[in-house]
């Protein structure tokens, strides 16, 4: 195997593939930094380009491609509260509070080197424990998805911020709002009003860029003379040069959220975003500071861009060793293995080793060559602060709109997302937190429809969801996660500061 | 005056090839997949549009749009003018829909028929550790276990839940039909022993299968699948099945009919660039003659209608 690692190890040396990489994350980056482009359209843009290529050459830069775009997701996210990718919804709650504090170089070295670590920890994972890995991933039937799912919604207790009753209704909210469109196990119409636009149901992008977003536009627009240079209070990239002293106290949850980012990544179906809402959940629940949450929390911010981009490696691993997709990327990484005439599947680590093992070794290359690249990307974007706050404001209505436009090109997505502008304006002034909502709409989909395939699959009997141990396991911890603030709270022990 | 003479001209340019439409395609063309990027029916008309920008010399868009089974996108080609500028790539699914009372668009009353490149072929497949070697232990599993048999598909009362009803209808067995949301998810759900099998096209999964992590029971088709020469057909395990999955374009009605004729053979030479003919070979997807103009692909929908219509009644829809 050694030797394996050696010779993709210098096939990937060779300049050509370096330069495929450099290339490769840099689009990704910028790719992923502009909300209109998803991580799976800049790989589909990109294939094109590798028709040409050996295999190595076309996977070490797709693959950097799609590295590249999760991490550069965060870009927008921490500096505009817009997700430049679905999975940075998370590194939006806190990124952007921190850069609203004047912080923003600070939430990107955090972000940079949190990314950089997931993603190195998934590689290794991809190297050494691929079977390990497919085989957990396998293990999860609907009961368990509906488990992880229940996991996730449980940290709504900690996300609520002041009044938990706010906080549930509006997860609630998001909960409803992810019944609308088309039922997925009967094909029904659910809340459509005879329109076509929501047969689709509602993009939870489309809907968290008018919540989070395009609210605080609405919000800050009350204020017509507010102008600020806000360049003043935004300290630049070297003065926040992230100290050693600092992260030592996050280790545990940057090596946890890469662990479960990785898992999470595997499961077809669930992905980077799921992984990061629920890294960022586990991260919230065992901080030491919970009552940051929501306002600048670094340890949220870590475990959300360690988890998402430590999917990449797990949605890679099940690609690699079993040909499943396990992400809409992949999904186009394995119509870009059909196109080079690669079957991706168990068998291709037999047939070609040299490109397997090249692209273990280009995915490790491609998050470490993105530490730089981001630099560089986000030295050119934290110019942008130097706008006064009226022009600021317009450049983020604009990147809202093309975000809500370019997933589908529809303009219908936009009336979605300014309807969604009002409600998360009018949810900010009755003091009823977005947050909560926007997890409600991720998670509630497969929370629903893998509730349902469980007593599809169980002809109607519940003890599936208890009588399965991981299943078990994981309910009795959300469980746990959803009364604990309640009993802090009526045992009198204050949050630790 | 300008405008008098330029249309002049412009007849009397375009009236030499033949006729009026000789100047179509004058700008971009879009296809409207009713399904997500990177689908088997969104690869099927990304494979095509290559070739058949080199036919039309027009840039082709393919423009996804999934929601509501197949709906959104249909209902979407139903409202553009009905000047060939808009096509929707079709499967077996709008052939159901038309079944269905409720639907607000129907196939064949809003839509005309281009042309049918594919027709794909099912396999029935089941995880490497279930405990059926062949259809017939399937089937007597079916006998003795009634909606025991769990198989999945993509579409609740679309295209997979009614290939594995007729199937399950024509062996005589009941089978519980457990709906995801992707092919990838069904093939983790295989792998992982969560259901029994799926009715899947093959070309996908052909890795598994040879890998031995999913076993194909047998072909819904009449020969045998040169990838897999061991599995046998349903027609030789005598269940009389071998619907296949349709995949084509269609144009609104009203559409006029040489312009209709015009997209039908640019579709036919298409299919000869050897871009694409490497495509079908390399996706299995040759086996059958894919090719079906106009009137011939029409009497197929009313065919594959009428069929659906009973399957659905005895299903109770």
């Amino acid at each position: 195997m050694l030797e394996h690692y050696w010779t993709a190890l210098t096939t990937v040396l060779q300049p050509v593939n370096l330069v495929a990489i450099l290339l490769g994350s840099l689009w990704g980056i910028v790719a992923g930094a502009l909300p209109g482009i998803s991580a799976s359209m800049a790989v589909v843009l990109g294939i094109p380009f590798t028709f040409g290529m050996q295999p190595v050459t076309a996977f070490s830069m797709l693959v950097s491609v799609y590295c590249g775009a999760i991490t550069g997701g965060s870009i927008t996210a921490i500096l505009f509260g817009i997700p430049g990718e679905p999975s940075a919804v998370c590194t939006v709650v806190e990124g952007h509070s921190m850069a609203k504090q004047g912080h923003a170089a600070k939430a990107m070295w955090i972000a940079i080197i949190a990314s950089a670590v997931g993603g190195v920890f998934s590689v290794f994972v991809m190297m050494f424990a691929t079977p390990l890995v497919a085989t957990f991933a396998l293990a999860f039937g609907p009961a368990e998805y509906f488990a992880l799912m229940v996991l996730g919604l449980s940290v709504v207790s900690s996300l609520s911020g002041r009044s938990l009753t706010k906080g549930f209704l509006s997860c609630l909210f998001g909960l409803f709002l992810a019944t609308v469109g088309t039922d997925g196990i009967t094909g029904a119409e659910r809340f459509t009003f005879g329109t076509s636009v929501l047969l689709g149901g509602i993009g939870f992008v489309i809907a968290m860029v008018g919540l989070l977003a395009a609210s605080e536009v609405f919000a800050e627009a009350e204020q017509p003379f507010k102008e600020k240079t806000a360049s003043a209070e935004y300290r630049g990239l070297r003065a926040e040069i992230p100290r050693w002293v600092e992260w030592r106290r996050h280790l545990g949850i940057l090596g946890w959220s890469s662990t479960l980012g990785t898992v999470v990544g595997a499961l077809p179906g669930a992905g980077a975003t799921i992984a990061s809402f629920l890294a960022y959940g586990e991260a919230s629940r065992w901080s030491k500071r919970p009552e940051k949450f929501g306002k600048g929390a670094e340890d949220g911010l870590i475990a959300a861009e360690a988890a998402n981009n430590a999917s990449t490696g797990g949605s890679l691993t099940v690609l690699l060793a079993l040909g499943i997709p396990g992400s809409n990327t992949t999904a186009m990484l394995l119509g870009a293995f059909m196109i080079h005439g690669l079957q991706a599947g168990p068998l291709l680590l037999v047939q070609r080793p040299d490109v397997v093992y090249g692209i273990f070794i280009a995915a490790l290359l491609t998050n470490l060559i993105m530490i730089l690249t981001t630099i560089w990307g986000v030295r050119l974007f934290l110019q942008l602060n130097r706008l006064p706050y009226s022009v600021f404001a317009s450049v983020i209505m604009l990147l809202c709109v093309i975000g809500a436009f370019g997933i589908n090109n529809s303009v219908d997505d936009l009336y979605v997302m300014f309807i969604f502008g009002v409600i998360g304006y009018l949810m900010a002034k009755f003091e009823y937190p977005t947050a909560p909502a926007v997890l409600g709409l991720v998670l509630g989909d497969l929370a629903e429809l893998s509730f349902r395939r469980g007593l599809v699959l169980s002809q109607g009997d519940p003890m599936v969801f208890v009588s399965r141990p991981i299943s078990a396991l994981l309910l009795l911890l959300s469980l746990v996660a959803l009364f604990y603030p309640l009993l802090r709270k009526r045992m009198g022990i204050p949050a630790e500061s | 005056m300008q405008r008098l003479v330029l249309l002049l001209l412009s007849v009397f340019f375009f009236a030499l090839p033949g006729s009026l439409t000789a100047a179509y395609p004058e700008r971009p063309i879009e296809i409207i997949v009713p399904f997500g990027v990177g689908g088997g029916s969104d690869t099927a008309a990304r494979a095509i549009v290559p070739a058949l920008e080199k036919v039309l010399k027009a840039k082709i868009v393919v423009t996804n749009m999934p929601g509501g089974g197949a709906t959104k996108g249909m209902l979407h080609v139903a409202q553009q003018p009905a000047d060939g500028y808009t096509i929707l790539a079709i499967t077996t699914s709008h052939f159901i829909d038309a079944v269905k009372p409720k639907a607000r668009s129907n196939l064949l009353e809003d839509f005309v028929p281009v042309a049918r490149y594919q027709l794909d072929i099912t396999g029935v497949l089941v995880g490497g550790k279930a405990p059926f070697k062949n259809l017939k232990d399937l089937i007597d599993y079916g006998k003795k276990n009634p909606r025991q048999l769990k198989f999945a598909g993509t579409s609740p009362g679309g295209w997979s839940e009614i290939q594995t009803l007729s199937f399950a209808k024509l062996a005589g067995i009941q089978m519980t039909f457990v709906p995801y949301a992707s092919g990838a998810e069904i093939k983790a759900a295989m792998l992982g022993g969560h259901i029994h099998g799926a009715m899947e096209e093959v070309a996908e999964t052909l890795p598994l299968i040879k890998a031995g992590q999913i076993r194909a029971l047998a072909m819904i088709s009449e020969s045998r699948h040169p990838a897999l020469p061991d599995v046998p057909t349903t027609v030789e395990q005598g269940i009389n099945h071998t619907k296949g999955l349709t995949r084509g374009f269609a144009v609104r009605k009203g559409t006029p009919p040489d312009l209709v004729k015009l997209l039908a053979d640019a579709v036919k030479k298409a299919m000869e660039d050897p871009s694409y003919k490497k495509f079908e070979q390399e996706n299995y997807l040759h086996i059958r003659k894919g090719y079906l103009p106009l009137d011939e692909f029409r009497k197929a929908w009313e065919e594959e209608v009428s069929l659906y219509k009973e399957i659905l009644k005895d299903a109770g829809f």
